[in-house]
This record gives structure tokens, C-alpha cells and sequence, in this order.
């Protein structure tokens, strides 16, 4: 069923229009779902600003719920820049040197993002005199090739941003660490499928998707973002950071269902998402839940919290558990359905086990240095969290573990409408012969990374004398830094130019005098005006 | 009714002088009231006047009924309705909140202002519009000054200035009257293409020479020099003014000249265009390196005019819209982020954006409003902001300039990157005392009106962009019929 | 302080300062039927008190005619402008509308409004110009007293 309003009170003359049909209807839920979690963990974790802290938490929600219902490029575009700043806002709430620093850093970049979104709805607009996604059917067809293909390349590329794939992703591992830890779960949860949820909604509605280079860069991307995001999750101290990597990489797997187009993968790309959602979120809380009692966040500094802290111990390892893709928890569905579509593909399986087999290592290693292990001195008196907090942990790692028992009830009442919605094939999924026992290679290559990590100190970047002498050749590639100092350019370019300020006056009316009688030999010498066509 | 145009130019006129005479006087307190009384009549005429000319009329005056080519005449349209209107509504909300801070002289020469400003939108006679457009630049001149001494210096160079940009235009307004004998803009609108067949040198030299000083009024790129001065070290509701009006009087012109008048053969699209673009990097760049948070924003009005100067020399209908719409939203913007930035330096007595921060003493609101207001101009959706820069955008994307439509995004999010910064350091972490707590209450809750006022305007207008396109439509009909 | 002219000055200006203001008058009154006019004739009225400035000083030109009483007398001028302009609105013409009788051409009491415009005009002027004479006086006196 698909339900269709249009909005007369807004924007009036230019129509807004909210559609809900089974794919948005994934999204939703899952907003509101992990939005409620979220809501009710606050109520423990955020102590100061609440007055701030909950109109904009409420409001958050409100427009990625908008975002994921709207039925035209233009109310997405809206609403996205309006969920993007308000996450901005919600990210600097603690309004610390480092919430602020990262918070410009992502404001920037989603903000060129959105642009670049913008410039394409534009363009479509321009092409198809509507900005209903159900006209897009027509872009292929409705102009040259090249500014067809320039289309692609922005709305693409803006979503890349929202959706933190490499090389675009430099915000997000700053950002999640910075916000509060409920908003960091909405944040990975549900904003960055908005990038996702565009693309899927863009490409399927253009048809696009039978262009293959459009096709192969979406993989390329995803494949650059799983193992990207898989290693530099290994290498992260900070337990929020290690996640935001691996989201990273979660993402990185969605796009690629998305980008080879199939059912099957279409089917596993929405699944991960729904899953990568619900326990992602559910990590991000753990920690959360983590930092709020002991007040530390390095993992090198906590340790044998499976004791203080038992129940959020056991979330926590279903979390790791059902991201790592282990049999009988939610991830194992979706990464088996995502394996199975690439099977032709050598390269791609390869991908697949490395990432797989990092992000088990990655998890291992965010569950025992926390969680097991000797409790260091300062943490003697910790103690377990509220129920508040606990109970939206309890509901979504029930949630993953139902999302991994059943999953052909959800594929058959939930993904399967979806794809029917935007696919042009129309086949059956069923999740069916399966070998469970395929889970295990990347298990123990995972196992064998951890142990190699640990015995070789390769995980802390402080103490590894392999990594003190390599690491500066290894900051030189870093994205991040090639941005930063792109900016920091610009800004001294600036500066350079801020020197005119200093001229006499003088020269500024030599300036006003120039500019005269440039301007009447312009006008001499062009009186038909040949500078506009 | 019909003697409404008149009285809205001469009203604030006649009420000027009273206030100056009883400055002399033991009433001296009640100026700022009086001179309140007088705007607010105005003001009201001015919407009186709404309906008939959203209707499509045109509502002509002729002074001491002399008529068209002999005298005087003043004629409120589409395109000088909408002016006058942002006029009063920025004039009304700087004179209340003027009211605790300045008395007597200030007044009548806010008044005298607000006269000229009306005077140029109405009039349809050449010289008559340059007299009324020195009116408003001196009264300017000197409402620059503040108790700063720097003020004096920033309101002589844009004296230098400003004096420099009238006299290019009167000696292009003596060319013209030269060639063809007459001021009333009907006349030489029939007369010009008569002369450009003969005379084209002389036509391109009045254009040019119109070009400069419009220019320098209204702060485009090379001769802005004077507008980060003046705005900065101006009283706050006179920064407003400056940065609301005064400098769209110079764009008003230069619509009323060149698109409704002197439509001769040159087409001066492209150079608006180029010039437009120019001035909107230049003003975002220097933007975001000011240290001073009132040259910031004065800055930023470089870098907006320049994307109102787009819209006009994209040339389509789209554009003029989205221009004429930007005008009217960058009034209620930086009305807005003046006000508030005039709060805020009040309340901290701080100035330079890096001092802003860890102040807890700015109260919520003015801190809020500017958050506000650097949201809609940078042109986030609920807001204003937006619409007017998706129409420019939309203008120039089908106009095939995406390279401009490009630029126009790229400085939004380089006005971003400014406006954020200061919104940090005003949200950064108080360290407050108790001491200093208490004085931050000393604003006087008026003045939060008029910022609610603009705010609710900024909100509504963008909410509801049917109304404001209804507003700017005759003013675009005028241009493109 | 400035020091005194002399006495051929002094006299000069005394005995030329009331020919002055009468010129002045002359060419305000028939302002509109000869060259002349408010303007022309309120700059020489100004000029007029500039002259007795200069040659008589400050502190005695500045107790006959007082900054204030110059300030109210400009203002009056304006005011008196304006006041006629409404008053054709409400005899029932445009603003500034004529409601005297014309005259006839050539003779001084004609051409309606006009004679009385010139005269508040310069008035306006006269005080206008003695004022702006006084501003950068004080302004001069103050850099000098520094």
C-alpha cells in the first residue's frame, strides 16, 4: 500500500509531497524504532542541557523521519539539510574544543555534500520540469550523455558523503566520537542510510543501474570502504572511533548490494541496513553505557568490566556477536545474502573473508580489552548503569537476535515489498541452504588477526615500534589530512588577500579610477555587448 | 488616497525638523517617540497602498499638479512599493530600538533618511533623484558617527566616498539633460534610443559613469572600501540600516535605470554578471578571515549584493525573481544578525570574534536569532534564505551557467564556515560569575521585538514563499512583462 | 585666541553688513523674476554674517545671534516649506498645489506660492550657512586650543 499527501501549507507554489511505500517504510521503522531506544536512554545519560538536549533530539528525528517519507528530490534535499544541521547542533552539544572541531568538520563536508545534491536535483529539474522521483524515469533519455553522467556524479557523490564512504568519510570517525553517545547510535544508525536510502532511490528510479560503469565504481567504492574501514577499526584506541570505523565498513557493505543490483544483493543491502542499524546502535549505546560510569573511553585503560557492569557485558557481546556475521544473530543473514550474490566474483569474495575476518578482530578486540581481562585500579567502584539505559540495550539486542532467527518472515512481509517497489526484476528471495559453517573462516582468520595484533602490539599505535617508524608515511595518505590542509590553504590564500584591507585610500580610489575607464573602453569597444552570448 | 505618495516622502520629512527644534527644548526625551509616531504613519501609509498596487496599479503624483515633463513627478510601483516597503519596516524596528540609546538630532537625521530613501523609490525625475539620494547619503554620513572616535574616521571616507560616487552621477545626469533636455524618466526613456543612434559615445559614458557610482554605493567589489567601515563602527541600528537599505538604493537605481529606462542596445547582462560573481567571492573571502564580528557581516553584505547582482545579470525572469526576493530577505537577515551582533557586543562589551568566546553573559536570544539568522543566510531550508538562492540557482542552472550556480553553493557553505565559527564561540562553555550575570539582563525587552520581528518575518517568508513571490511579483512584472 | 582686526576692517564690514542682508533680500524677493532665488539669496545672507565673523570675532557675533536661535530659525524654515506644501493639500490641491492669486507677470507680489517658498527657503539657507560657519569655527578654535 502506498500512501501519497501532499503538503498545501508549505513551500506552496514549488509542492512537497510525503509518500510512504515499503521502502521507506524499512527506514521509518527503523528511525523510529532506534529513535525511541534512544529517546528513553537519554533520559539517564544526558545530564546537562536537557532543555536543549530534547526539542532537537525530537526534531532530529522528525526529519529523517520526513527525509525517508518524502516523495520528490526536493523535500529530501530539504529535509536532509535540516536533519544534517540539527545532527550538527546535537553533535556539539557537550561544546568542547573537540565537539566543536569535529562538528565544523562535519557541518562542511555535509553541507558541501547536500550542495552538491542540490546542484544535481537542479539540473534534474531543469531536465524533467519535476522533481518527483517518479519522474525520474525519464532522465536518461531527456538530454546529452555528459550532463546525464554529471548529474550521477553529484547526487552520488553527495550521498557519499552523507553515507561516510571512502574517500569521502573523514567527518564521521571525528563526529561520532564527539556527539553524545545516544545521538553517535542515531547518527550511525539512521542518518548515514539517508546517503543510502537517496542512492537506492535515485539510481533504481533512473534505471541507472544498467550503465555498468556506474555499476563497478559503486562496488569499487564499496570495496575501498569494507577493508579501509575494517583495518582502520583494528588500529583505534578509542571505543567510539573503532566503531565509527566500522560503520564505515558496514556501509561499505550495503553499497555494494546496492551496486550489483541484483535481488538477492538489493535483498541483503536492505537487510544489513536494517541490521547494521539496530546493532550498531545497540554498540554505540554499550559504550555510551560504558563511558557514563567509568568516564574513560581509551580501551587500553578499561578492562575486566564484565564483573562491574554484567548485563551491559552481555548486550554488548550479542552486539559484537551479530556485527562479526556469526550464526544465529542478525548479521550472519545479511552478510550470507550479500556473500552469495558476489559468488561469482573472485576479488569481491576475497574482500568479503578480509573484511569479515577484520571486523570479528576489530569486535574482539572492543569486548575483552573492555570487558574481560584484570580490572585496573581506578575502576574498582564502578557500577552497573540504570535500568533506563539498560532496557532499550536489552530490546535491541532481543531484536538482533529475532532479525537472525527468523530471517525468511522478514525477507517475505518486509525486504521483499521494498525491492518489489524499485526493482524491475521481480524474483523471490528465500534464505535457504545455508552452511552455517561458511561463518567460520572468517572467525578464525579474525581469531588469528587478534592474536597476531596483540602479540605483535601492532594494535596501539603509542607503544608499536613498528608503527613509530612507519606512521608518518602512513599519515601522508591519510584523506583526512590532504583535506585538512586543502583548507588550511584556502585560508591562507585568504589571508594573503585580506592584505588589500591595509591599502591607503589612495589606491583604493586609483582602484575606483582604473575601474572607470576600464569599464567605458569596455563598453567602447563591446557596445553589442559580446559578453554574454 | 491619492495624496499617500507625497505624504510618505514628506511626512518624515516635516516631523525631522520638529524633532530639531525640540531637541532645543525641555522635551528632548520625547523625540525618539515622535519620531516613532511619524515613521509608524508612514509606514502605515506605505502598506495602505498594498493592495492597489499588488493589484497591478500604478499609483503617479505630480507636485503642485505641474505636469509629467515640467514637474516633479512621483510614481509608487511594483518595483519602488517593494523598496519602500523594507525601508519602513527597517526603519520602524531601528528607531524603536534606538529609543533608550540616542535622543534629539539623531532622530530627525534617522527621519531624514528615511524621507530620502523614499523620495529615490518614488520619484520619476533624474535630478530630482539624485537630490533626494544625497539627502539620505548625508544624513548617513553622519549617523555613522558613534561615541567611537574610529566611527569619525570610517564616516569621513565613506563621506570621500560617497560624495565621489554623487558627483560621478551628476555629471552623468548633466550629459543626459545635455542630450536631451529634459529629467522626467518617461521622456528620456522615449528620448535615449533617439540619442544612442547619434550619440553612442555619450550614452556609454553615462552608463559607465552611472555604473561606477552605483557601485561604490551600493559596495561592489573595487570600491567597497568604505562598507566594512561604516557598517562595523556604525550604532547598531544605523549598521542595520546601512547594510538593510542603503545599500540596495544603489541596486534600485541601477534596476530603474538600466532595466526599466535605458534599454538600449548594450547589453550589460554579462558584465553585471561577472561583476556580481566577483563581488560575492570577494566579500566570502575576506569574510572569513575578519577577526571584528560587525566586519564580518559587513562583508558578508559585500558577498550577498554580489548574489543579488546575479540574479539581475542572469537576465531571465527567474533571476530577476530570485534577486528581487534575496533583496527582501537579506534586509530581514542581516537586520536581524545586526541586531543580535549589536546585542551581543553590548552585553559582553566584546567585539572580536575570538573573544566571544566562553561568554555566558549573552543572553539566550541574541545568541538564538543570530543562529537564526546565520541559518537563513546561508540558506538552510526552513528558512528565507533558501528559496531566494534556489531561485538564483534554478536561474542560472537554465540559464547553462552551472559553474555560477556552483559558486553560489560553494559560498553558502564558505558563509558557513564564518557564521559557524562565531555561533561556536558564542555557544562555547559560560565561565560565568555571579556578578556578571546580573548585568546581562539590562536589555531592555523592546529591543527583543524587533528582532522577534524580523526573525518571524525570516521564518514566515520562507515557510511560505507564495506571499513573498507575491509581493516581488509586479516589481518583476515591471521588468519582464 | 584670534587676535583683533584692524579697525579699516572692522568698519568696512560694519557699514557693508546691512547692505548685504538687504541684497540678500533683494534677490530672495525677486527670486522669481530675475536671476536670484531662496538659495542664491540665503547664501548671501549667510555670507553677510560670515563677514561680520571675521572681522568682529566670535564672542561678540556669537551673543547677537545665538547658535540656538539660528538652529530654531532653520528649522522654522523647513518647517514653514513643508507647512505651505500641506496647506495646498488640504485647500484641496496637490502637495504644494498654488492656492494665491497669480499676480501679474513682472511685478513682485505675483506668481502665487513662490515669493513666499524663496523666502522661507532663504531664511533656511541663511541660518543653514551661518551654522555650518560656526560648526567648523568651534571645530578650528578646539584644534588650535589642543
Amino acid at each position: 500500500m502506498i500512501l501519497e499527501h501532499y503538503l498545501a501549507f508549505w513551500l506552496h507554489p514549488f509542492g512537497m509531497y510525503i509518500r510512504l511505500d515499503a521502502l521507506s517504510t524499512i527506514f521509518l521503522s527503523l528511525t523510529v524504532i532506534l529513535g525511541a531506544c534512544v529517546l528513553i536512554y537519554s533520559i539517564r545519560y544526558v545530564k546537562e542541557d536537557r532543555i536543549r538536549y530534547y526539542p532537537l533530539l525530537i526534531l532530529f528525528l522528525l526529519s529523517l523521519s520526513v527525509t525517508f517519507t518524502s516523495a520528490d528530490l526536493l523535500s529530501f534535499y530539504i529535509f536532509f539539510e535540516i536533519s544534517s544541521f540539527i545532527a550538527y547542533l546535537l553533535i556539539i552539544h557537550s561544546r568542547t574544543r573537540a565537539a566543536f572541531r569535529a562538528g565544523s568538520k562535519y557541518i562542511i563536508m555535509t553541507f558541501l555534500g547536500a550542495a552538491s545534491i542540490f546542484l544535481a536535483i537542479i539540473l534534474i529539474h531543469r531536465q524533467l520540469g519535476s522533481y518527483k522521483f517518479s519522474a525520474l524515469g525519464e532522465l536518461e533519455v531527456s538530454g546529452r550523455s555528459g550532463l546525464i553522467r554529471l548529474i550521477y556524479v553529484l547526487f552520488i557523490a553527495g550521498c557519499f558523503i552523507k553515507a561516510g564512504i571512502m574517500p569521502l568519510h573523514t567527518w564521521l570517525p571525528d563526529a561520532h566520537p564527539a556527539a553524545p553517545s545516544p545521538i553517535s547510535a542515531l547518527l550511525s544508525g539512521v542518518t548515514i542510510k539517508i546517503g543510502l536510502y537517496g542512492i537506492m532511490r535515485f539510481l533504481f528510479s533512473t534505471g541507472s543501474l544498467s550503465r555498468l560503469a556506474v555499476s563497478y565504481s559503486l562496488i569499487g567504492f564499496a570495496a575501498i570502504s569494507m577493508l579501509a574501514g575494517a583495518v582502520l577499526a583494528l588500529l583505534q584506541d578509542d571505543a567510539k572511533r573503532l566503531l565509527a570505523y566500522s560503520s564505515i565498513s558496514q556501509m561499505g557493505y550495503v553499497l555494494l548490494g546496492i551496486g550489483v543490483g541484483t535481488n538477492l544483493s538489493l535483498a541483503g543491502a536492505l537487510y544489513h541496513s536494517i541490521n547494521h542499524g539496530l546493532f550498531k546502535g545497540l554498540l554505540f549505546l554499550c559504550a555510551g553505557a560504558v563511558i557514563r560510569s567509568t568516564r574513560m573511553r581509551n580501551l587500553s585503560d578499561l578492562g575486566g568490566l564484565r564483573k562491574r557492569m554484567p548485563i551491559t557485558g552481555i548486550v554488548c557481546l550479542i552486539g559484537c556477536l551479530a556485527i562479526s556475521g556469526v550464526p544465529i544473530f542478525s548479521g550472519f543473514i545479511s552478510k550470507t545474502l550479500l556473500s552469495r550474490s558476489v559468488e561469482k566474483f573472485f576479488c569481491l569474495k576475497i574482500v568479503f573473508l578480509l573484511t569479515a575476518s577484520g571486523t570479528f578482530a576489530s569486535y574482539l578486540k572492543f569486548y575483552l580489552f573492555t570487558f574481560s581481562g584484570a580490572l585496573p585500579q581506578g575502576l574498582t567502584r564502578v557500577k552497573e548503569v540504570s535500568w533506563s539505559m539498560l532496557l532499550p540495550m536489552l530490546f535491541l539486542a532481543g531484536f538482533s537476535i529475532f532479525l537472525g532467527l527468523f530471517p525468511d518472515l522478514i525477507l517475505s512481509k518486509v525486504i521483499l515489498p521494498a525491492i518489489a517497489e524499485i526493482s524491475i526484476f521481480s524474483s523471490a528471495v528465500k534464505f535457504d541452504q545455508v552452511n552455517p559453517l561458511s561463518a567460520l573462516y572468517p572467525l578464525i582468520l579474525g581469531g588469528l588477526i587478534y592474536y597476531l595484533g596483540i602479540r605483535t602490539k601492532l594494535f596501539f599505535i603509542e607503544e608499536s615500534p613498528l608503527w613509530q617508524r612507519t606512521g608518518s608515511q602512513f599519515r601522508k595518505v591519510s584523506v583526512d589530512r590532504f583535506y585538512t590542509e586543502v583548507v588550511a590553504m584556502i585560508e591562507k590564500a585568504c589571508l594573503l588577500f585580506k592584505n588589500i584591507e591595509r591599502f591607503s585610500f589612495n589606491t583604493h580610489l586609483l582602484f575606483i579610477l582604473v575601474f572607470l575607464t576600464g569599464l567605458v573602453m569596455l563598453l567602447y569597444f563591446t557596445p553589442q555587448g559580446i559578453l554574454f552570448p | 488616497m491619492s495624496n499617500f505618495p507625497i505624504l510618505i516622502v514628506a511626512l518624515p520629512l516635516c516631523f525631522a525638523f520638529f524633532i530639531s527644534l525640540l531637541s532645543l527644548t525641555k522635551l528632548n526625551r520625547f523625540c525618539g517617540h515622535l519620531a516613532l509616531l511619524s515613521v509608524g504613519v508612514s509606514f502605515v501609509l506605505t502598506l495602505c497602498l498594498g493592495p492597489r498596487i499588488l493589484a497591478g496599479e500604478k499609483i503617479a503624483y505630480s507636485l503642485g499638479n505641474w505636469p509629467a515633463p515640467l514637474g516633479i513627478n512621483l510614481l509608487v510601483d511594483g518595483l519602488s512599493y517593494l523598496l519602500s516597503l523594507i525601508f519602513g519596516l527597517l526603519v520602524l524596528l531601528s528607531v524603536i530600538y534606538s529609543l533608550e540609546d540616542h535622543k534629539g538630532k539623531y532622530f530627525s537625521l534617522v527621519l531624514i533618511l528615511y524621507a530620502g530613501m523614499n523620495g529615490v523609490v518614488f520619484t520619476r525625475d533624474l535630478f530630482n533623484l539624485y537630490v533626494f539620494w544625497e539627502i539620505l547619503s548625508i544624513s548617513a554620513y553622519i549617523l555613522v558617527v558613534s561615541p567611537q572616535p574610529a566611527s569619525l574616521r570610517a564616516s569621513l571616507l565613506y563621506l570621500f566616498l560617497g560624495s565621489l560616487a554623487t558627483a560621478l552621477f551628476l555629471l552623468g545626469v548633466g550629459i543626459i539633460y545635455a542630450l536631451a533636455g529634459t529629467f522626467d524618466m518617461d521622456a528620456l526613456a522615449r528620448e535615449i534610443p533617439v540619442i544612442w543612434r547619434t550619440q553612442p559615445l555619450a550614452i556609454l559614458l553615462v552608463g559607465a559613469l552611472f555604473l561606477v557610482s552605483l557601485g561604490i554605493k551600493s559596495g561592489l567589489f573595487p570600491m567597497y572600501v568604505w562598507v566594512p567601515e561604516a557598517h562595523s563602527l556604525a550604532p547598531t541600528p544605523i549598521s542595520v540600516l546601512l547594510s538593510g537599505a542603503v545599500l540596495k538604493i544603489g541596486i534600485y537605481i541601477f534596476i530603474r535605470l538600466f532595466l526599466t529606462l535605458f534599454r538600449t542596445e548594450v547589453s550589460l547582462e554579462g558584465l553585471i554578471l561577472y561583476w556580481g560573481l566577483i563581488s560575492m567571492v570577494f566579500g566570502g573571502c575576506l569574510a572569513l578571515v575578519q577577526e571584528d564580528l560587525k566586519r564580518m557581516l559587513a562583508y558578508s553584505s559585500i558577498n550577498q549584493v554580489g548574489l543579488i547582482l546575479i540574479g539581475i545579470g542572469l537576465g531571465t525572469k527567474l533571476g530577476m525573481e530570485g534577486s528581487l526576493y534575496h533583496l527582501f530577505n537579506h534586509a530581514l537577515i542581516k537586520g536581524s544578525l545586526f541586531f543580535s551582533a549589536g546585542m551581543i557586543i553590548e552585553s559582553t562589551g566584546k567585539r572580536r570574534i575570538r573573544e566571544l568566546k566562553g561568554n555566558g553573559i549573552v543572553p539566550f536570544f541574541p545568541r538564538f536569532s543570530f543562529l537564526m539568522g546565520a541559518l537563513a543566510i546561508i540558506g538552510v531550508p526552513p528558512l528565507n534564505g533558501f528559496i531566494s538562492k534556489w531561485l538564483i540557482c534554478r536561474a542560472a542552472v537554465e540559464r547553462g551557467n552551472l559553474i555560477v550556480a556552483a559558486l553560489i553553493l560553494i559560498f553558502g557553505i564558505v558563509a558557513a564556515v564564518y557564521y559557524l565559527k562565531v555561533v561556536q564561540n558564542l555557544f562555547s562553555v559560560a565561565k560565568m560569575c555571579q556578578t556578571e550575570k546580573r548585568q546581562s539582563s539590562s536589555i531592555p525587552w523592546i529591543k527583543y521585538t524587533c528582532l522577534g520581528t524580523l526573525l518571524g518575518g525570516s521564518l514566515v517568508f520562507g515557510l511560505l514563499p507564495s506571499q513573498g513571490l507575491y509581493l516581488i511579483r509586479e516589481a518583476v512584472a515591471l521588468i519582464f512583462p | 585666541m584670534r587676535r583683533q582686526e584692524t579697525k579699516i576692517v572692522r568698519n568696512v564690514a560694519r557699514k557693508l553688513f546691512p547692505v548685504l542682508v538687504l541684497f540678500a533680500f533683494y534677490l530672495i524677493i525677486y527670486g522669481h523674476i530675475s536671476p536670484g532665488g531662496g538659495f542664491q539669496g540665503g547664501v548671501v545672507l549667510g555670507s553677510s554674517l560670515i563677514l561680520l565673523y571675521l572681522s568682529e570675532g566670535p564672542e561678540r557675533v556669537e551673543k547677537k545671534f545665538k547658535n540656538s536661535q539660528l538652529a530654531i530659525l532653520e528649522a522654522i524654515g523647513v518647517l514653514t516649506f513643508v507647512g505651505i506644501g500641506f496647506l495646498g493639500i488640504i485647500l484641496g490641491k496637490h502637495f504644494l498645489g498654488n492656492f494665491l492669486p497669480i499676480g501679474r507677470v513682472g511685478m513682485v507680489p505675483s506668481a502665487g506660492l513662490v515669493l513666499l517658498l524663496n523666502l522661507f527657503i532663504g531664511t533656511k539657507v541663511g541660518a543653514g550657512i551661518s551654522l555650518i560657519f560656526y560648526a567648523l569655527m568651534k571645530f578650528d578654535r578646539r584644534a588650535q586650543g589642543e
